[in-house]
């Protein structure tokens, strides 16, 4: 049976870990981002989906966002910044992934589209894609502040600290942003 | 307003939903390792214009006249996958992988060594090597149940005296491209070889240090060809499976592992990972007498070795072997068994210190588990892109692309890469596939794997579209002819990675096996 079969060359390396493997990082640190993890993953990559589309990169931007943790954790003690710090990340990181997609031939037909396309296999319904595309053609940060206010029930203090501007502008970003979302819905009508 | 909240509320909550569990965490992914893995955002504007079709040069052994000319329809998601192994080839359903038909070998001479599929994943090409250096290729239909109908031998060959390596098909099935190595003893250089399927025309590009073409994937048009080297200073790879860092693993089963591999490697014994050959020549299943040159590494090679890869390298390669290796194999290097380029050995090094400094800070944290897992030598990182509507002769000419970049610090490579039906993009699987001596699994927790695209035009990375962590690597085998289904081998399995992510398609059973050009869609 295996007689014809061929291989890849292998090789035993005296590793216990994977070649970049964790190394040497403090456990004890290794243990809160765990903590922090299990708590918030989920929420994080759900943020993450809603302002990508796509899940697959959903995940890696949390991945990237937790990688960040990491490396930084040493400034980071305190869970609730780590918390802001998060959701920061997942942010930029989910900015930087938007950039790239505008690129041109930037994966041409092999990333997902959104979630909330027609063509996904999620059936989210004609109208909550209308709505998911509105807020799409909405500006940036206008589509941020919404995200973090409404859909991640954060309050306005909180939506400042994690896009780094003051609670006014949040105030104000918000509300140009529900008069803008009410525009574009009304006018797909 | 209100109501616009509401709604918002309603669809981005929707949205979220659809994940329902958090992704796996992987905080060892950190460093530098992980920014190659990442997207790079600049430089990627590909633009290979992918003309139409090129008219195949008289020469070869073509000219046989008609073939019952069946085009291939357009291009399709697939239904079907092929596998070409010891029982003949074996259409299964992509529909949970039961077997839908079976074509026996040829005759017990001849065996099919790579199998490929044109678009529409009806027509399906085949190519044989035989013992007496005879290849054939073979073509046949399959219906819409998966039932192979017509089964032909194509009236025109690939050279006698030759052995073939690997095939790839235009999307029409118009085209074939296979590659050839000098098949027994006879001697004789390795080639790529252009066929038109009508009239069995060919065109032959010959490297000029006579080492052939491997891991073939052709555009949907037939111009362009990817492959990798059979690469000679791959064989000085071969030569010293005997990495196995004895110093390293100083105590527990120190003496009985090394050997007890060499038994393993040297014997096909019963063991879910009986043969961990090297790869450098692949489809060598036909030789599987010969004997690897006796190895130039003085100092790390056990005497078993050079039986460890019986079937691994023609005989009439190893000639580079003794200038090549010592160069590239330090004894201590973790990974120098790898074909990786001289050049990548300092990166390699520092990983190989990282290891070396974790076992010391750990003694006896289970060095038992620390030999148990098997890596598997990832193909060469260098891709060739050979423009068949250029003129001239050389497989010199080809585009060379390094998917592995010296200063990226990733000791793990590529398994597998194929160009997309449109020409633009090259499809590789990253990473580096370990297999668990206990039981042929991987344990978990083993890195980062994925599938990323890089320029046609310059091989710059395009970008990782997708991912996992702590599961064994995927091998990359077909690009089905729509370009978004990819097929692939993942710890004894074979599988998809399609739009949704990874789907078993098949559990084959035998890890750590080397599907190369064997299984296509």
């Amino acid at each position: 049976m295996i007689r014809r079969l061929w291989y890849m060359q292998a090789e035993t390396l005296d590793i216990h870990k994977p070649p970049g493997g964790l190394l040497n990082s403090s456990e004890a640190a290794d243990d809160t981002i765990a903590g922090i993890y299990a708590e918030h993953a989920l929420g994080l990559a759900r943020l993450a989906l809603v302002m990508l589309g796509d899940r697959e990169t959903a995940e890696d931007v949390v991945q990237e966002a937790f990688l960040g943790l990491h490396r930084r954790f040493g400034g980071l003690r305190d869970r609730s910044k780590a918390l802001v710090y998060l959701r920061s990340a997942v942010l930029n990181n989910a900015r930087s992934v938007l950039r790239r997609r505008r690129l041109p031939s930037w994966f041409a037909g092999t990333y997902e589209p959104p979630v909330w396309s027609a063509e996904s296999a999620a059936l989210l319904g004609a109208e909550r894609r209308e709505v998911m595309e509105a807020l799409h053609r909405l500006p940036r940060r206008q589509r941020e502040a919404l995200v973090l206010r409404y859909y991640g029930d954060l309050s306005e203090e909180e939506t400042a600290q994690v896009m780094g501007v003051s609670r006014g502008t949040v105030k104000s970003t918000t509300s140009r942003a529900l008069d803008a979302l009410g525009r574009l819905l009304g006018d797909a009508r | 307003m209100n109501d616009i909240i509401n709604r918002l509320r309603d669809a981005t909550q929707a949205v979220g939903e659809t994940i329902d569990h958090p992704p796996g965490l992987s905080l060892g992914e950190s460093r530098t390792r992980r920014s190659w893995l990442v997207p790079v955002a600049a430089a990627a504007s590909v633009t290979v214009a992918v003309a139409g079709g090129v008219a195949v040069v008289r020469g070869g052994d073509g000219g046989l006249g008609q073939v019952a000319a069946a085009g291939a329809g357009p291009a399709a998601v697939p239904n079907f996958f092929a596998e070409a192994g010891d029982d003949g080839i074996t259409i299964r359903s992509v529909d949970g992988g039961s077997e839908t038909s079976r074509v026996p070998e040829p005759s017990d001479r001849e065996r099919f060594v790579s199998i490929q599929a044109a678009q529409d994943n009806r027509l399906f090409y085949a190519v044989s090597a035989s013992d007496d250096c005879r290849p054939r290729l073979y073509r046949f239909l399959l219906d819409d149940a998966g039932k192979v109908g017509s089964f032909d031998t194509l009236p025109f060959a690939p050279p006698a005296g030759t052995r073939p390596t690997s095939l790839a098909v235009s999307g029409d099935g118009a085209k074939l491209a296979y590659g050839t190595a000098p098949c027994g003893r006879e001697p004789g250089t390795g080639s790529l070889v252009v066929a038109d399927t009508a009239t069995g025309d060919s065109r032959t590009w010959i490297a000029k240090d006579g080492t052939g073409a491997t891991n073939l994937s052709m555009t949907a048009d037939g111009r362009f060809v990817l492959f990798t080297r059979d690469v000679v200073g791959g064989v000085a790879a071969v030569a010293e499976p005997a990495v196995v860092e004895p110093s390293l693993v100083p105590s527990v089963e120190g003496s009985a592992v090394p050997s007890s591999e060499a038994t393993l490697m040297a014997t096909g014994a019963p063991s879910p990972v009986p043969t961990m050959t090297a790869e450098p020549a692949k489809p060598v299943m036909s030789e599987p007498t010969e004997s690897v040159a006796p190895s130039p590494v003085p100092s790390a090679v056990p005497p078993e070795v050079p039986s460890v890869a019986p079937s691994a390298v023609p005989s009439d390669m190893p000639t580079a072997v003794p200038t090549v290796a010592p160069s590239l194999v330090p004894t201590v290097e973790a990974m120098s068994w790898c074909r990786f380029s001289a050049e990548s050995v300092p990166a390699v090094r520092g990983d190989a210190a990282l290891t070396t400094e974790a076992a010391k800070v750990e003694p006896g944290s289970g060095p038992v588990e620390l030999k148990q897992t098997i890596w598997v030598c990832p193909d060469s990182p260098e891709v060739r892109l050979l423009d068949t509507g250029a003129p001239g002769d050389s497989l010199d000419k080809a585009a060379t692309f390094s998917l592995w970049k010296p200063g990226s610090e990733v000791a793990s490579g590529v398994l597998g890469a194929k160009i997309s039906p449109d020409g633009t993009r090259i499809v590789a699987a990253l990473g580096a596939v370990g297999v668990g001596l206990d039981g042929g699994k991987l344990p978990p927790g083993s890195g980062p794997f994925g599938l990323a695209a890089f320029s046609a035009a310059d091989g710059g990375p395009l970008g990782v579209f997708y991912r996992e962590a702590g599961t064994p690597g995927l091998r990359l085998l077909d690009i089905d002819g729509t370009g978004e289904n990819m097929l692939v081998t993942r710890d004894g399995e074979i599988g998809v990675v399609d739009g949704k992510g990874y789907r078993t398609l098949v559990d084959a059973g035998d890890a750590l096996v080397n599907f190369g050009s064997r299984i296509a869609w």
